[in-house]
């Protein structure tokens, strides 16, 4: 992993600072607004991104859930580092993690010294190696594949076309709302009908 | 009239996680909230929505481990 590519997004020169300091030696890329994300990903391709969360918090799950949802083009692990533990850290974990980070990790649980550096530097790293987190949206719908029996069966079941399904499946884009809603519903139906057998 | 989707996600979450203010403190949401998702008089946002489909789906595959 240590040479791939890093793309680290953050706002702020102190952090920037820290993450570089922590990341020394590697190929680090760096962008400072949200809104060049998009354009430094097709550019440099990271396989790594450490996303700062200083920026407001809906663009940031948007832009997670959208960099979530281009992983077939762009495969990588999404780290996003919390500026402090404060309440509601475990509310703003489960929102980026739903939206598709692989890893969420607390800044201030590492000590700026060189050892510090080191163990944040090990664990970000790690991250790069887990595979992505899927989306909610695209377990129900691998789960939905399954209960329906494949495929096809669901695509008409979703009254969608099959391609479109697959590319959902492939993490290319996501189904409309109404769609993914269906697909959930067999989901749940399914998990309904399990709690009603008889044990 | 049958209950909606979203009221049966909340329902099926709260009762995989031991009740309905052990998944209000698991996600950091009020219990009225809770409460009135399930009963249908109001819905969660579409991100709320997602985190309680990300609950049923990490619980649902724990106990099928």
């Amino acid at each position: 992993m240590d040479t791939a590519k890093i793309l680290v997004v953050a706002n702020a020169p102190g952090i920037l600072q820290r993450v570089e300091e922590t990341l020394a030696g590697l190929e680090v890329e760096v962008a400072i607004r949200l809104r060049d994300v998009g354009a430094a990903v097709s550019k440099h391709d990271p396989g790594l991104l450490v996303l700062y969360l200083g920026f407001e918090q809906q663009s940031t799950v948007e832009l997670v859930a959208y960099l979530s949802g281009e992983l077939e083009r762009h495969p990588m692990a999404i780290v996003c580092l919390a500026p402090e533990s404060k309440v509601p850290m475990s509310e703003l974990e489960a929102q980026m993690r739903a939206a598709g980070a692989t890893e969420f990790i607390v800044l201030a649980d590492y000590p700026r010294t060189p050892k510090g550096n080191d163990v944040l530097r090990k664990r970000i790293l790690s991250a790069a190696s887990q595979p992505p987190r899927a989306t909610p949206v695209l377990r129900v719908l691998r789960r939905a594949v399954q209960i329906a029996g494949g495929q096809q069966k669901l695509a008409a079941h979703l009254d969608v076309a099959e391609p479109d399904l697959r590319r959902w499946l492939a993490g290319e884009g996501e189904p409309p709302e109404t769609v993914f809603l269906l697909a959930f519903d067999l989901v749940l139906m399914d998990l309904e009908r399990g709690a009603r057998k008889p044990s | 009239m049958s209950p909606s989707v979203h009221s049966r996600a909340v329902r099926k979450a709260a009762e995989l996680i031991g009740g309905r203010q052990a998944l209000a403190d698991r996600l950091d949401l009020a219990r009225p909230d809770i409460d009135a998702w399930i009963a249908d008089e109001r819905r969660p946002a579409l991100a709320e929505l997602l985190r309680i489909v990300e609950v049923i789906l990490d619980e649902s595959e724990a106990h099928l481990d």
